[in-house]
């Protein structure tokens, strides 16, 4: 079934549901948590923040050094009698701290052109810590903005689990994370 | 839109609406963006926005605030 919402807000809503029962289900019980503008209501924000609103990367298990700290600006684009969603720019870090202004082990972004017509690097792409090693002269993984294709929330939560060793609170995690995938590709209408 | 003369502090916590979310004023808006560019980027919002415009500041980078106050001023159609 394709996404379609009555209204820009319930079709945010409706995201942030079902974002926050996976992410709940599967990694962590933080919230994600959408901010919006009160004039337009058209675009949203949505990230962990804290009850000041600062953004913030959650700690995901207590014995691991890994905090994750997830971003997302999304529009709602009126689509026959409703609207459906388009992903304007995220970024995903892997951290060794709750401060985004550390840098990340990890990060992976994405800029769409209707934020930045002109960004000159792959709109998505990774980027790694400065103090990984060069692999070869003039190719830092700090610098390069390698390409990537459309990097979701449920990669990330895949990534923490199956190569970082983040324990999953539930056993059929693989299968959730499936189901997650499947309902937001239908959902989503991401892009470049 | 042009940064407002003098963004108001902010000092309360933000409470989501029964949907669970947050909405914000465009004196809000730019408010958080003053504190988190001061807080992250050791400068004023109204700086930022500038940079942001003219290209000199990127919407992304190893300090997370640069995605974050991007995001933030997406909101606000910069």
């Amino acid at each position: 079934m394709a996404f379609t919402a009555r209204t820009p807000r319930e079709a945010f809503q409706t995201l942030q549901d079902h974002l926050n029962r996976t992410l709940n289900k599967v990694l962590t019980r933080t919230r994600l948590r959408f901010s919006v503008r009160h004039a337009t209501q058209e675009k949203t924000s949505l990230a962990f923040f804290d009850r000041q609103l600062r953004p913030e990367a959650v700690q995901l298990h207590p014995s691991l050094p890994w905090y994750l700290s997830l971003r997302q600006d999304i529009q709602a684009i009126p689509e026959g009698r409703g609207y459906t969603l388009r992903t304007l720019q995220y970024a995903y870090r892997i951290q060794r701290s709750a401060s985004v202004q550390d840098e990340a082990e990890v990060r992976f972004e994405y800029v769409s052109p209707e934020t930045d017509a002109n960004f000159p690097y792959s709109r998505h792409h990774v980027q790694f810590h400065q103090d990984y090693h060069e692999v070869r002269e003039r190719f830092s993984l700090q610098k390069l903005h390698i390409p990537t294709g459309g990097v979701t929330i449920e990669h990330v939560i895949r990534f923490l689990i199956a190569d970082l060793g983040v324990p999953p609170l539930v056993t059929n995690w693989d299968e959730e994370l499936k189901k997650s995938e499947e309902q937001s590709r239908k959902w989503m209408n991401q892009t470049q | 839109m042009a940064f407002p003369a003098t963004a108001e502090p902010l000092e309360n916590e933000f409470e989501a609406s029964e949907d669970g979310i947050i909405e914000l004023s465009d004196e809000e808006l730019f408010a958080l963006i003053d504190r988190d560019a001061r807080e992250g980027l050791g400068m004023s919002g109204e700086e930022y926005l500038r940079g942001l415009r003219e290209r000199t500041i990127p919407r992304t980078g190893p300090n997370g605030y640069l995605a974050h106050l991007s995001m933030l001023a997406s909101l606000l159609d910069y």
